[in-house]
């Protein structure tokens, strides 16, 4: 009877483990479904532009078109089918793959052809709460961290390990002094500079309307030059661009009468000095933003990126010949602002290397000029200069100082950051709303352009390319909100609840405001570097094209002309695009906390002030991380 | 005088930019590239003096002696069900005596389905030609849009006009428009003409036998796990309204498409190109 009781019992749990494990493999995996889309393509947009499956699901999909020929690849999944009027395309794929994956045309349809994209999404999305799990998991950490370190010492390691003044001195190499010592350096690579963008600016003109993804001046400028500048150029060398742009060349030769060797001293023309009120960012700041208005042409029309070039080139010689030196390149050049802030995080910069030489040296010929080279044509003090901003790379006080004290210097990332204010940082407002203005614009920017340009909404790219005028407006009035109300509105409130938490009276909420907007630096390096990765990866394969057939007149230069386009590490885009936000994170936490240690005066009033910025960071990164693969 | 030479330079320099400027617009207007052109495949026809007699076999050696074209296919776009698998490429080959003209497709194919039954299908293929000059149909449902000529080659047909062996079984499945043989009993139904059906279409669900069917031969073999099918037809049409036109030294349009009976595929469901250009020489 027992026995048989015990056997009946066995049934039972047997039926409910199995009846349970059934329940529970349907719940956590889902039942796999036959999904059914039909996608239609029309410039520049898909409708829907967002799908939704769940992992196992059998997904078929048929593209039409509605006007011109139009292609739909899946990233990740490698999937590729064309459609034109009248032929539709299909495929059809088993979703085993989860995230967020981009499908976008395959097949030029018109300028904004690589900006068409649309969104699947393959439940469960697993690296977005991973990524914001990572988030959290660090502020946590650093919150911890800022609790347990002792005194304001903390703020002198990099991440605990680097001493912040620690600095190597590349220069000590004799090849990489003589190098920097010689006046045909930086010219040579300025002329080799000069050379490509002779070629832009001719592929520019006969480019005209034409898609911008085959052109050599769209895709060198917009494609290589943007992607290479965020990603290597300013946050390892900083002005490593100004130090070859080719721009000012003209101009400097009508100021100094000579291209490579010693002129005059004095700048030929009008020669008239910059107003002190806009010896800032400010002028940059407000230029940049207005040349992003026209982003969703020149980042796609030929015509478009020679006015913009042809602008630029204008407007260094007339600034040459009317003021001094490099005003142009200090208060004009609309990315010279953006490069100037993030260079003050790169791990190079130009230093003095004993103070007391400078010191004993009276007569200053980095700043004044000699017979060996010109004083400091971007009007900087080298031989009391703590900060990259207004640092071009020029190397002329490499060839003024005779006492060889100016050296090439690598350093820990975010240096600068912490520079000491001088008595010349009046001069030139340095360290003020300016510069935290200039920082929060560039977020606000990257937003736009993320949200309008690899976002899956079609309407946001008709406003950006002004199919309608009242469209475009509404696009430059939600540009201005965002860039100049809304996030700095956000820092503001943050930075007065980190005034009202450290209980200071002594600070006031401009310095807090400003100090702390330095945190941002990495973050905005950071999500430029994720947004160019979406830039360079979808797109890079178009470059072998333009190299081999520069002007569109159907040559084959280097046999890479009919070479096809190839979306590259597509698949793996969305973690790399995290990964580099979760650096910029990390670096933002690191150094935020440094900059609230060195805006309050105590230990205990930084600690309390550092939370809501805290809060403040961990916001804008699950942001950041909703953008790039929630 | 240095502000005059100053102010002279400025103009200059805007003047020159402007004129560029203008230039540049002026030109552009002129060459608007907005997208990519369609660039189409195109299967060359050679002409050969050589004739293929079908009742001898599809004869290997003109084959050997073109090159052969991979054109990709795709899902048949339908209402569901889709097909279970995508044959992925079809190898087509072409040429003419100046009196015939013939197509040979190969695909992999891992079965050799030539009967039918209750639920099992016959393998075939089938090249698809629009007619007339009006816009462009569509390859989908091969003969969506506009009038076509198709021409499809039946592995379990083919059995039964080359090989005399007729259906095993009395019934079999399925009856599925288009493609399929009209539901007949077995003992009505007729004995083909040819193992190709010579069809035309003037859009979805208008696929229709011609009148007069045995204009389009056409015989396949299965070896190593490919399908060898061979199309032949006088190159002069009979009547233009309904047949394709084949002109000398002029492109015209062509699709292709491949039937995986073991897979399940019929009627609708099959593996199907896009558009191909003909060249005949």
């Amino acid at each position: 009877m027992i026995e048989h009781r015990l056997h009946r019992l066995k049934i039972q749990i047997t039926q409910i483990v199995v009846f349970v494990s059934c329940l529970l493999s349907l719940v956590s995996l889902g039942v796999a479904e036959d999904r059914f889309f039909e996608i239609r393509a029309k410039k520049f947009s898909y409708t829907p532009n967002i799908i939704k499956v769940n992992k196992g699901d059998v997904v078929k999909i048929r593209l039409i078109s509605e006007d011109v020929y139009h292609g739909l690849f899946l990233d990740g999944y490698g999937i590729n089918t064309l459609a034109y009027p009248g032929q539709e395309g299909a495929v059809k794929f088993v979703a085993d793959k989860t995230g967020r994956f981009s499908f976008r045309c395959s097949h030029t349809c018109g300028e904004f052809h690589p900006y068409m994209i649309g969104y699947l999404y393959v439940s469960p999305n697993r690296l977005f709460p991973l990524g914001a799990s990572g988030i959290l998991v660090f502020a946590a950490l650093s919150l911890a961290l800022s609790f347990r370190k002792s005194g304001k010492a903390a703020k002198f390691k990099l991440f605990g390990l680097v001493p912040l003044d620690w600095r190597f001195e590349l220069t000590r190499f004799k090849v990489v002094r003589n190098l920097f010592k010689n006046r045909w350096f930086p010219f040579i690579p300025i002329v080799i500079n000069l050379f490509v963008f002779t070629i832009i600016l001719l592929a520019g003109i006969l480019g005209g309307w034409g898609a911008g993804n085959y052109n050599f001046g769209v895709m060198i400028v917009w494609i290589l030059w943007w992607v290479l500048l965020m990603m290597f150029m300013v946050p390892v060398v900083g002005r490593l661009w100004c130090m070859v742009c080719p721009f000012p060349l003209i101009g400097e030769w009508m100021q100094r009468g000579k291209l490579i060797g010693v002129g005059r001293q004095k700048s030929w023309g009008l020669n008239k000095k910059w107003p002190n009120k806009w010896k800032n960012l400010w002028p940059l700041v407000i230029l940049f933003w207005i040349s992003t208005w026209f982003s969703g042409f020149f980042t796609v029309r030929p015509l478009a990126t020679f006015m913009l070039l042809g602008t630029i080139i204008v407007l260094a010689i007339v600034i040459s010949i009317v003021y001094e030196k490099r005003t142009f390149c200090i208060t004009m050049c609309p990315v010279s602002g953006f490069m100037g802030l993030y260079s003050n995080f790169s791990l190079c910069a130009v230093r003095r290397k004993d103070p007391e030489v400078c010191q004993k040296h009276t007569l200053k010929t980095c700043f004044l000029g000699n017979e060996k080279g010109y004083g400091c044509p971007w009007m900087e003090l080298p031989y009391e200069m703590n900060r990259n901003t207004y640092c071009g790379l020029c190397l002329e006080c490499f060839k003024t100082c005779p006492y060889d004290n100016m050296g090439f210097f690598l350093r820990p990332f975010g240096q600068d950051l912490f520079a000491e204010r001088r008595r010349t940082d009046d001069l030139y407002r340095r360290r003020g709303l300016d510069e935290a203005f200039k920082g929060l614009t560039m977020m606000g920017i990257f937003l736009s352009f993320f949200i309008a340009f690899q976002g899956p909404f079609g309407h946001l790219k008709d406003m950006a390319r002004a199919t309608t005028l009242g469209g475009y407006l509404a696009y430059l009035a939600e540009s201005f909100l965002v860039d100049f109300i809304f996030i700095p509105g956000l820092l503001l409130l943050f930075a007065f609840l980190s005034k009202r938490m450290s209980r200071t009276k002594e600070v006031s909420l401009k310095t807090v405001f400003v100090n702390l907007s330095y945190a941002l630096v990495p973050v905005g390096l950071a999500i430029w570097a994720g947004f160019s990765l979406g830039i360079i990866l979808p797109n890079g394969s178009y470059l072998l094209h333009i190299l081999s057939d520069p002007f569109a007149l159907g040559w084959n230069l280097f046999g890479t002309a009919n070479f096809p386009w190839t979306p590259v590490f597509t698949g793996i885009m969305p973690y790399l695009q995290v990964l580099t936000v979760m650096i910029g994170l990390l670096f933002a936490l690191d150094l935020g906390y440094k900059l609230s240690l060195q805006t309050y005066k105590t230990v205990e009033e930084s600690r309390r002030g550092w939370i809501p910025i805290l809060v403040y960071l961990v916001i804008i990164h699950l942001f950041f991380l909703k953008l790039f693969c929630g | 005088m240095k502000k005059t030479l100053v102010i002279l330079i400025i103009i200059a320099l805007l003047l020159s930019f402007t004129a560029l400027v203008y230039y540049a617009f002026r030109h552009a207007r002129g060459i608007p590239v907005t997208a990519e052109k369609i660039e189409r495949l195109t299967l060359e026809v050679p002409f050969i003096d050589r004739e293929i007699d079908l009742s001898e076999g599809i004869s290997k050696e003109p084959w050997d002696s073109i090159a052969p074209k991979e054109v990709k296919l795709m899902y048949q776009v339908m209402v569901l069900p889709w097909p279970k698998v995508v044959v992925p490429t079809v190898t087509v080959k072409a040429f003419h005596n100046g009196k015939d003209i013939y197509f040979y497709m190969s695909w992999k194919d891992d079965t050799e389905d030539r009967d039918l039954d209750v639920n099992k299908f016959s393998d075939a293929c089938a090249i698809m030609f629009p007619l007339g000059k009006e816009v462009q149909p569509s390859t989908i449902m091969m003969g969506f849009i506009g009038r076509a000529n198709i021409w499809q080659w039946k592995a379990s047909q083919d059995k039964e006009y080359w090989l005399k062996e007729g259906p095993k079984v009395k019934a079999y499945a399925d009856f599925h428009y288009p493609f399929e043989e009209t539901e007949l009993f077995p003992v009505s139904k007729t004995v083909p003409k040819s193992a190709v059906n010579d069809l035309v279409a003037i859009r979805v669900g208008t696929v229709t036998p011609k009148e007069v069917q045995g204009q389009v031969e056409g015989r396949g073999f299965w070896r190593d796990d490919h399908w060898h099918v061979v199309f032949k037809r006088a190159i002069e049409a009979i009547d233009p309204e309904v047949d394709t036109i084949f002109e000398f030294r002029k492109k015209r349009l062509s699709a292709f498409a491949v039937w995986n009976g073991a897979k399940g595929d019929r009627g609708g469901r099959k593996s199907i190109s896009d558009w191909v250009e003909l060249e005949v020489e």
